[in-house]
């Protein structure tokens, strides 16, 4: 049990898939612009790296060395493929929102690095722990970016105004530099906490 | 040999998976869609509504919505412009049945977020209600037209202008001119 | 005439205005990961140039000859991922026979091409766009130019990087971050150029 803490934990902070191992920042970068899709992309990238897990963790004894990753890729594409028909049909919005990177999330370098480095070396159980794992760590970051963002750019909360319709809000957040910006400094901000709480230890 | 065994059997599989959840999304997505669609159509019309009939022509599309009793109360029709800044803007536009503008939404746009954007906000759109192609000089008012401009955004408000009138001259051309022949 | 201005306008597009690290935010992590010096960005460039424009033309001819008639575009992205994944593997067997200096050169760069959400993205887009097939290659290859400037420039600010006296927390990544979000609001300049 211990064990499958440990691996939980990694993927949501010591071995974040965004803040430290910069895995997948196209999407973080650019679907950030409000939280609710934000988290979305996270939700939905979740989902597909579970699927993906699960399938290679079971299958991978199976699967001969040398057709390994186009294997693995072609289970994961079949999983976004599912994902994005789902949103397709119970949240067009979302669809809408997320566009082309719904079938992007297929080259998403953190669900084939997941499922090259530990799906395949691992059971079942362990996978689908490191899954939601490194999936729930993928959402915090994506979540903390888009709501930095949608404060600051658009003045708004998951679609709830903080302020007036006309008031000034720092626009450039909402902008694609927004994007780059406030991704290096939750890094940033991430780096110096870190350092802060390692040194009183 | 085994490789490419395995491979294919992974293909099909996938294949296969997919084409049964295609099927069984194919409804719910088509369904979704005039769900949005309807959703639109409702949020420009100030008046419920009891049914809608659509009419395509070669140019556009029109949303007819009648009451109970079959009487046409408006008409929500589609239009776009590529003048935006950053290029295609589409409309929705409602209006009754004399072409008077009701409201309209903006159904897709690349305006610039916090200026151009602004094209799909209330206090822009206020401008346009109980507009005719008639009783309105269709320009900005830096161009000698009626309508405000936005802020910073010039070039978004006149492409909505554009817009707009053409969405109107397609009811002019569909319902008025024809029900005077 | 009017072709070739529709042309133009899609290649400025694709440099500039909608460059696709800047305002579409693809390939982001080649941008970030290989751009530490101007050579080897410069490899990289090239051989996603290279795999861009053809992927790009062959899912256009996959998708409209295959998946359209018979109606399976759900197959879409299974389909583009594993065209992108044979070709790389393809050119990576083709430039070993054909030129070893050339596969020396780009080969390191290629496995981690599959992965580039730009050359999936690209060709998502052309097909997204309703582009006819000479309007597809041609915002495919200026798409990987756009792709190029952007690691190229941000490159050489790397190289200047390594010798200033960054902040600690801010060291690496973050740093490299804010210079992107930089050259991001610069490129911004050009929106606007294409109507």
């Amino acid at each position: 049990m211990n064990e499958a803490l440990n691996i939980f934990t990694r993927g949501f902070v010591r071995e974040n898939p965004v803040t430290k191992m910069l895995l997948g920042l196209c999407p973080v970068l650019a679907v950030t612009t409000s939280a609710v899709n934000g988290l979305g992309m996270g939700l939905a990238t979740t989902f597909v790296l579970l699927g993906s897990n699960v399938v290679i963790s079971l299958a991978s004894k199976a699967i001969p060395s040398t057709v390994r990753i186009p294997s693995f890729i072609l289970v994961i594409a079949t999983f976004v493929t599912i994902v994005d028909l789902l949103i397709q049909a119970f949240s067009p919005e979302l669809n809408q929102a997320l566009g082309i990177f719904i079938p992007l999330i297929v080259v998403n370098c953190m669900i084939l690095g997941r499922a090259e480095a530990f799906a395949s070396r691992n059971g079942l159980w362990y996978s689908v722990i490191d899954a939601i794992g490194m999936g729930l760590g993928f959402t915090f970051a994506l979540l903390l970016l888009s709501a930095l963002r949608e404060v600051l750019g658009s003045g708004t909360i998951f679609n709830i105004p903080l302020v007036g319709e006309d008031a000034s809000t720092i626009l450039v957040f909402a902008l694609p530099p927004g994007a780059f910006a406030g991704l290096g400094l939750i890094i940033a901000g991430l780096n110096s906490l870190e350092k802060k709480m390692g040194g009183s230890k | 040999m085994r490789p490419i065994i395995i491979l294919t059997i992974v293909g099909i599989l996938s294949a296969s998976l997919l084409a049964v959840v295609d099927d069984l999304t194919r409804e719910p997505i088509a369904a979704a869609k005039e769900k949005m669609k309807r959703k639109a159509i409702e949020q420009i019309f100030p008046f419920p509504f009891d049914s809608l009939r659509t009419v395509t022509t070669e140019e556009t599309s029109f949303h007819e919505a009648y009451d109970q009793e079959g009487t046409l109360q408006g008409i929500a029709v589609e239009s776009y412009t590529n003048d935006g800044y950053s290029g295609r803007i589409e409309f929705l536009t409602g209006v009754s049945p004399d072409n008077t503008i009701l409201d309209y939404k903006v159904l897709f746009h690349r305006e610039t977020p916090g200026l151009g954007d602004k094209i799909d906000k209330s206090k822009f759109k206020k401008l346009f209600k109980g507009r005719r192609l008639d009783n309105t000089n269709w320009a900005v008012k830096k161009d000698g037209g009626d309508i405000d401009e936005l802020t910073a955004a010039t070039i978004s408000s006149r492409a909505v202008i554009d817009g707009i009138v053409k969405g109107l001259e397609f009811v002019n051309g569909q319902y008025i001119k024809s029900s005077a022949e | 005439m009017n072709e070739i201005s529709g042309l133009l306008l899609v290649i400025v597009s694709a440099i500039f205005v909608n460059n696709v690290v800047f305002a579409r935010f693809l390939g982001i992590c080649p941008y970030l990961g290989v751009s530490r010096k101007l050579d080897t960005a410069l490899g990289m460039g090239f051989a996603v140039t290279f795999v861009m424009t053809i992927a790009t033309a062959l899912g256009y001819v996959l998708h409209y000859g295959i998946l359209v008639p018979y109606k399976i575009e759900f197959m879409q992205t299974v389909m583009f991922i594993l065209v992108i994944a044979s070709l790389v593997q393809l050119v990576e067997i083709v430039l070993k026979k054909v030129s070893k200096t050339l596969y020396n050169s780009l080969g390191i760069f290629l496995p981690l091409i599959t992965t580039n959400c730009a050359i999936l993205g690209v060709a998502l887009i052309a097909i997204q766009e309703d582009y006819s097939f000479v309007t597809s290659v041609v915002f495919a290859f200026f798409s990987a130019m756009g792709f190029i400037l952007a690691i190229l420039l941000f490159a050489g600010i790397r190289e200047k990087l390594e010798e200033a006296d960054v902040p600690k927390p801010f060291k690496n990544v973050p740093i490299g971050l804010i210079s992107a979000a930089i050259l991001s609001l610069a490129f911004m300049g050009f929106s606007g150029l294409v109507k």
